[in-house]
């Protein structure tokens, strides 16, 4: 039976599935703060030569000596998820330790087993030992303290951290370290806005705020997910109406399959 | 009148077959550099022979923007050559990345082709200035320094070309041409969306299933007139 069109429609129809799921996240996603977009990627399946005989020539069934070969492709695969890295808007917060990263920066952190990730989300904190942290609970790397007579906290454009004393004093306690990669496409997200390099991103280049590419820090801003809403709706529209043509595709050869039965009378 | 049957039945077994042909066109929609495959037909060969051949629709997809700099689109009838176990092929998916060992590679980690063969930028990697640029001829540059060109052969429809997975094209007969330069152009950060129309698949599909609506008829008008025959010898 013809069930190659089904199975092949089939795939379609998955694909445009996983396409919705990849959509429905970065919907979910809208109020993420440094959020990047994903989007699906597919790619075709194998094709197949199938042996096609001219309509006047031998019975059905046989095969023809002058045999006509053809290539049947079978359907199509979800491939791999994409990362957009397009800058989101920022937003203020004014909240002296939010900081926002405006170029291709990205926060290194330190995980308690010693391995690094990172980050755009720079909504930082203070933890009970007075070290910066990042809304996930891991401390940025270089290490910043803040003393107990801290009053308030200045970030340079440059990442340079300075801290108010009680008394007036300006005292600096170090500089946000920033880390860019050559494809950052090619990171892996881990969830909770975190990102691990892998080989296809590149060995991270370790570099300061304001210099060339890294992007300034911006104290008192936030980073919003780069997701547009209307672009995501455009997206949902278009995989609901591919959805729906593939399963046009299953409806045409059930009714195919269906003459096909009837062919005997009787 | 057997012979008739066995026309309109070989008429749906090429209906099936094309079926098959469109349901890969539909499910390919959303495919980084697919190109349509039209469903075949027969035609006249020089010597008045009647052959099949099956096509393959090389417009141009539209060109999106993902803003990755290792995203490459052509516009114009250029392809990417890429180095598979099965050997040299073409591809129009520009969908690149960086190996663990610093070669240009592509989606399914096939090596892309440079004038100077491979393309490692293994070396450079490590430098401050890493900004990576394609130019529209292919030239690849980190920061100043030019690694290589991207090695680029010509894919249209004035020759045979084979498919084989991953949006891979290889020529039917002997190897493939280069492109001239004027013939393509490269723009980085974008890639080619497929070039399927939905509503031309639509229309094909509609047809083929009239088609093979007809077939049916003429079979079973054929078996009612079988039956007369046979009838006509009831003494």
């Amino acid at each position: 039976m013809p069930t190659r069109a089904l199975r092949t429609a089939a795939s379609g129809m998955y694909a445009q599935q996983l396409n919705i799921e990849v959509i429905a996240n970065n919907i979910a996603n809208v109020n993420t703060t440094g959020f990047k977009k994903n989007k699906a990627e597919f790619q075709d399946l194998m094709y197949q030569e199938v042996i096609v005989n001219p309509l006047s020539s031998s019975t059905p069934g046989s095969t023809d000596a002058s045999v006509n070969k053809i290539q049947i492709g079978n359907g199509v695969q979800p491939s791999s998820t994409q990362k957009i890295y397009r800058q989101g808007d920022v937003v203020e917060t004014r909240n002296q330790l939010d900081i926002a990263i405006q170029g291709e920066g990205f926060l290194q952190i330190q995980k308690p087993d010693g391995s690094f990730v990172y980050t755009r989300d720079g909504s930082l904190k203070v933890n009970s030992e007075g070290k910066l942290i990042t809304a996930s609970g891991y401390k940025i790397d270089p290490e910043v303290s803040l003393d107990e007579n801290t009053m308030g906290v200045i970030i340079s454009r440059d990442g340079y951290i300075e801290i108010e004393e009680l008394k007036g004093d300006k005292v600096s306690v170090g500089q946000v370290e920033l880390v860019r990669f050559m494809n950052p496409a090619g990171l892996k997200a881990l969830g909770d806005n975190l990102y691990a390099e892998t080989e296809a991103s590149g060995k991270p280049i370790l570099g300061t705020a304001g210099s060339d590419g890294f992007g300034e820090v911006v104290q008192g801003f936030l980073e919003a997910s780069n997701v547009d809403i209307v672009e995501e709706m455009i997206a949902m529209i278009t995989a609901q109406r591919a959805y729906e043509m593939n399963s046009k595709t299953v409806k045409t050869v059930e009714e195919m399959m269906s003459m096909a039965n009837n062919l005997k009378r009787g | 009148m057997i012979k008739g049957i066995y026309l309109a039945g070989r008429s749906l077994n090429t209906r099936t077959k094309n079926m098959d042909i469109i349901a890969n066109n539909l499910a390919n929609i959303s495919t980084t550099g697919y190109k349509r495959e039209v469903p075949f037909s027969e035609i006249l060969t020089e010597e008045g022979k009647i052959t099949i051949r099956k096509f393959t629709d090389y417009k141009q997809g539209e060109l999106l923007p993902t803003s990755n700099p290792f995203d490459l689109g052509v516009f114009g009838n250029g392809a990417f050559v890429v180095q598979t176990d099965r050997g040299e092929e073409l591809t129009r998916d520009g969908r690149f990345k960086i190996d663990d060992e610093g070669s240009l590679v592509t989606n399914d980690g096939n090596k892309v082709m440079g004038k100077n063969g491979e393309i490692n930028i293994s070396d450079l990697m490590l430098g401050q200035d890493q900004t990576i640029s394609v130019t529209s001829l292919g030239e690849i540059k980190v920061g100043k320094n030019v690694v290589d060109t991207l090695l680029m052969a010509k894919l249209d429809g004035s020759r045979e070309y084979k498919r084989t997975s991953g949006s891979n094209f290889t020529p039917a007969y002997g190897e493939f041409d280069y492109a001239n330069e004027e013939e393509y152009q490269i723009t980085q950060g974008y890639l080619e969306e497929s070039n399927i129309n939905p509503i031309i698949e639509m229309e094909a599909m509609i047809q083929i299933n009239h088609d093979y609506g007809s077939s049916h008829k003429v079979i079973n008008i054929l078996d009612q007139s079988l039956e007369k025959a046979n009838e006509m010898g009831r003494v």
